[in-house]
């Protein structure tokens, strides 16, 4: 378990960002259901944190955009 | 098509003063600068736009001798150049707002008539941009950090050349806190948002900004606010907008 976990990619957030973790309302968001903010339960996190709970479908857009970077495996969290 | 009246005007605000109680008209002009090109043996006379054009507002309205009215705005805005912000379909998110980057208030008239309540009139020169933007966060009150992603604006399609946010600040009790720090976020899934763009923590009232950006700007933008420091019941008063490049 522990192992799978570090197999997930991690992501130093660039820019302030803020998004839902939760796969239950992650699904109902790409089914287009307009889910309030209440609900989502949304995780803010400040510029200069590794995370790897980013969810999928906006990684690339967001790594376009210059707002996360992909950590190495051997690189230390700030 | 929607027509308004005067109960839609939502806000007037000129440097985070809010004159919208005080005022009874105002005009605001766009002018295109030409050049006669006319020659000798023309029958009509020939104008070319030159490209540039200018902006100029006028309000009338009643003077008021309270602190933060009408008065005090106008007498200690004169030669001074302050963000100005109207809007005239209402008081409420997506609804379009005026953006002056800079509203130099040319000119301020007290007019006391016999019978009649005295008059507070200004006049404004834009320097700069004025441009149409959509309210992101409408004037009034918050008590709490909030966002208003639940009612975010879409615009159907990210754009790519930027476009500067507008912040309006016309009350601020910080109650303890430090200050208020108030940013735009856009996003393009709706999903995760990204600050766009923060503007400077506001520590006092009457406060106004305008903020730049440049590059894409994603299909959704909503609004995020959140007092700083500790503090027991704050309460900020302001008004956000975000204007596209086109």
């Amino acid at each position: 378990m522990e192992a799978r976990r570090e197999a997930q990619p991690r992501y130093r957030v660039l820019v302030p960002i803020s998004y839902p973790t939760d796969p239950a309302i992650l699904a109902r968001i790409r089914q287009g259901e307009r889910v309030p903010m209440a609900e989502r339960g949304m995780k803010r996190i400040p510029a200069g944190r590794v995370v790897a709970d980013i969810p999928e479908r906006s990684i690339p857009w967001l790594v376009e955009q210059g707002c996360i970077e992909r950590v190495g495996e051997g690189e230390r969290d700030d | 098509m929607t027509k308004y009246g005067s109960n839609d005007v939502a806000f007037l605000l000129a440097g985070g003063y809010d004159l919208l109680g005080f005022t009874t008209q105002l005009e605001d002009t766009i002018e295109a600068l030409t050049e006669d090109e006319t020659v000798l043996g023309e029958d009509w006379v020939e104008l070319t736009a030159t490209g540039l054009k200018r902006a100029s507002l006028t309000q009338q309205g009643f003077y008021d001798d309270e602190a933060g009215a009408s008065n005090a705005a106008l007498a200690s805005g004169t030669g001074v150049q302050r963000v100005l912000c109207y809007g005239v379909e209402g008081n409420t998110i997506g609804k379009k707002f005026t953006g002056y980057a800079g509203a130099l208030q040319a000119d301020y008239a007290r007019i006391i008539t016999v019978g009649e309540l005295h008059k507070a009139n200004a006049s404004y020169q834009g320097s700069g941009v004025v441009e149409e933007g959509l309210i992101v966060h409408a004037h009034g009150a918050e008590t709490a950090d909030g966002d208003t992603e639940d009612d975010k604006l879409d615009n159907g399609a990210s754009s790519a050349n930027g476009g500067a946010g507008y912040l309006q600040v016309s009350a601020l009790a910080l109650d303890g806190y430090d200050d208020i720090a108030v940013s735009i976020l856009h996003s393009a899934d709706d999903s995760t948002y990204v600050e766009l763009l923060a503007f400077t923590d506001v520590t006092a009232a009457p406060a106004a900004e305008r903020v730049e950006v440049s590059g894409t700007v994603n299909r959704y933008i909503a609004s995020e606010w959140a007092f700083e420091g500790t503090g027991t019941s704050p309460t900020a008063t302001f008004m956000a907008g975000f204007a596209r490049n086109p």
